[in-house]
């Protein structure tokens, strides 16, 4: 069968707008439905997935993902007369009647979550395809679906984190025997993604959007200061849940649109909040560093509860909140599972992939093979390349290299001599983390890498950590972990080796740990080749890598988006596949 | 329509202030107009009720009218536990977390 997965919900902020129309524009984050994508699954196997955003470069998009099923269906040769179904990775209609309370909600349920709203997407895009078709699929369904089915492994716990999907915050499964059981699952009104979300709020950041920064400032903070705080909101069951007092207050419809009742809650109880423009102090620092120890807890108690419930000791994550690195840090840390792995589309854009595995499952074909390096976006050719670099004329100075060795070894002497150089090579990835095809690489050996590439790309907040990607061979005499150890999606906070960590400046956090990226030959070959390289000119086989994007936007998804990122920023080479691009000095 | 035993009318009232955070007024306040209820807590309340009172009762069975006031949800939680008990039940207060170690 011939599946394609979908996810978004195009109506939400519409709708939020249209009934809120004086919410701040970071208040309308405050909703569902981001992150749209499309998967295609054919006889049970991933073969092509992207996120609408690198299309219409609107990061976050929520539109209805045409221009993603578009991509998949080309790069499959097919057409969406072949599409055997469509599965959309929120299914509302179990829910129908709660939405029938009051006027309001009824027109929220009609217009934005029910499959008549999702069917007019249909309809204007692919009108010729019969609506029986199109499926829906419970949102952490979805998510358990696209870490089990993509995990390799027959028996293991799934557990799913998220702001909300339906009604729930997280839930929990077994994954046996090629199906997935509910065990248990946890209100919304005690979702840890939401906490997490509105506090990063609180310190000045976007709610769905910026928690990742908030995981970066937490290792400058004292995660004592404020955790009174939190231990007194968030409550540990003896049965594994949790339940947040906080999110309870915002006690109707209104109140929870904007979480005002709690964000004042924030304000008398916490710290006063930070806005976009003020200056970071340490009381947000220790506000941060207490809300992720609080995560941490969070999740070792409900996945070391499950795990010793199911006597399970493999672990499969996914949802926004399986993207928290330092919680998934703790998790590895912890013992409490021998094997983690974090689907690395955890987000919703993964959503897409796992609503279509879901339907594939049900249909008996699915194959549960670990997921590769996930390289399922578009891809260009020499002629596409060649054609973009046509376009930019004499601003640029190109060189063709003859094969892929002298390509790896010019940017291997690029980069030992300091150069920030962009990489653009092959298909781009499928989730959030650039990991070597649509990436922005330089030496993770010199002090002031870090502040060079903020100065002259990617304009971000200087306490963010810059991420490494390392051979697999290496991984071992860099970072405290035993030979071998595979962390393919930049997904887990590892501790750098003591004795290593000067040498390291630009990876290094302050915490002494980085966000890693191994890389394997038979993973990736040909980043694999360029870290050898590199190894021949450093004596390390590693780079900092960092996404192919400069602040505000998506990572570039095109070679003509790559050159003009290019000739925008101070980024100083560019490979495009075998092309190095430079500037024109004339 | 049968009589709801007094106390249960208490324990749902009781459950609404520990689980949902809220007071109300009195058994017969309308607990949707009032916004008390909506889409998410209705969900929680569901699980709540079938925790405390060991009934359950199915999204695609649920009607909204049972919903509308604590006397409206102590008549469906009695007729849901006459319906599934043999014996008159007493309604225990067995809470969720007190079960520890079963989700």
């Amino acid at each position: 069968m011939n599946i394609v997965g979908i996810s978004g919900l195009e109506g939400a902020v519409p709708f939020k707008r249209k009934h809120w129309p004086d919410l701040s524009e970071r208040e309308y984050r405050i909703s569902q439905g981001h992150d749209a994508a499309a998967a295609l699954i054919v006889d049970g196997s991933p073969v092509a997935a992207a996120a609408e955003e690198r299309f219409d470069r609107r990061k976050h998009s929520a539109s209805f993902p045409a221009n993603a099923i578009r991509f998949c269906l080309e790069r499959a040769g097919m057409s969406i007369r072949d599409v055997d179904e469509i599965a959309h990775s929120f299914d509302y209609a179990p829910y129908r009647k709660l939405y029938s309370l009051d006027p309001l909600s009824a027109k929220l349920y009609r217009e934005v979550y029910s499959k008549e709203a999702l069917l007019s997407g249909m309809r204007r895009e692919f009108p010729e395809f019969p609506a029986e078709r199109v499926h829906q699929v419970n949102h952490h369904l979805a998510h358990a679906a696209s870490a089990y089915y993509t995990s390799g492994w027959d028996d293991c716990l799934v557990v799913v984190a998220d702001g909300m999907g339906e009604a729930h915050g997280v839930s929990i499964y077994q994954g046996l025997e090629g199906r997935l059981e509910l065990l248990a699952s946890m209100s919304a009104l005690d979702s840890i993604g939401i906490l997490y979300s509105l506090v990063t709020l609180h310190l000045g950041f976007d709610f769905n959007s910026d928690e990742y920064k908030i995981m970066g400032l937490a290792p400058y903070g004292d995660p004592d200061r404020f955790r009174p705080f939190f231990d007194d909101i968030v409550e540990y069951l003896p049965n594994g849940t949790i339940r947040i007092r906080i999110l309870r207050c915002d006690r109707t419809r209104e109140e929870r649109e904007k979480h005002g009742v709690s964000r004042r809650y924030l304000e008398e109880h916490l710290l006063p909040s930070r806005h976009p423009d003020d200056e970071v102090t340490d009381a947000h620092r220790d506000a941060a560093a207490a809300l992720q120890a609080c995560l941490d807890r969070v999740m070792l108690h409900i996945c070391g509860h499950f795990g010793k419930f199911t006597r399970s000791r493999r672990l499969a994550m996914a949802g926004g909140v399986a993207l928290n690195c330092t919680a998934n840090g703790h998790l590895l840390k912890s013992g409490k599972f021998d094997e983690i792995y974090i689907q690395p589309a955890a987000g919703d854009d993964g959503s897409a992939l796992g609503a279509g595995l879901q339907r594939a499952a049900q249909a008996g074909e699915i194959h549960n093979r670990r997921f590769f390096t996930p390289y399922l976006g578009p891809c260009y050719s020499s002629a596409e390349i060649n054609a973009a670099l046509a376009e930019c004329g004499e601003r640029v100075e190109v060189c063709h290299h003859s094969n892929f060795e002298g390509t790896c070894t010019a940017a291997a002497r690029l980069l030992a001599q300091g150069h920030v150089i962009g990489w653009y090579r092959g298909a781009m990835e499928y989730g959030p983390r650039a990991l070597g095809h649509r990436s922005i690489l330089a030496d993770p050996g010199r002090p002031e890498m870090r502040d060079r590439i903020n100065a002259i790309v990617k304009m971000r907040e200087a306490f963010r950590p810059f991420a490494p990607a390392v051979s697999l061979e290496q991984v071992h005499c860099w970072f405290d972990v035993p030979p071998n150890t595979e962390l393919p999606y930049m997904t887990t906070i590892v501790d750098v080796r003591k004795e290593c960590a000067e040498q390291l400046p630009a990876i290094t956090h302050v915490n002494r740990t980085a966000r890693l990226q191994t890389v394997s030959c038979k993973d990736d070959v040909e980043f694999h080749t360029l870290l050898q390289a590199v190894g021949r000119e450093t004596g390390r086989e590693m780079v900092l890598n960092t996404s192919f994007n400069v602040k505000g936007q998506p990572i570039v998804n095109t070679p003509r988006q790559a050159l003009d990122t290019f000739l925008s920023t101070g980024i100083e080479f560019l490979f495009l596949g075998d092309f190095q691009v430079g500037r024109a000095t004339h | 329509m049968e009589r709801y035993p007094a106390p249960l009318a208490r324990h749902i009232t009781d459950l609404i202030a520990e689980k949902l955070l809220v007071e109300v007024g009195s058994s017969e306040d309308d607990l949707v107009a009032s916004g008390v209820l909506d889409s998410l807590t209705l969900v929680q309340l569901l699980v709540d009720l079938e925790h405390r009172f060991g009934v359950t009762i199915p999204l695609e069975e649920l009607e909204i009218d049972d919903f509308r006031s604590i006397t409206s949800i102590a008549h469906l939680v009695h007729r849901r536990t006459q319906i599934s008990a043999a014996e008159p039940v007493t309604y225990a207060t067995a809470t969720l977390e007190e079960s520890a170690g079963h989700p």
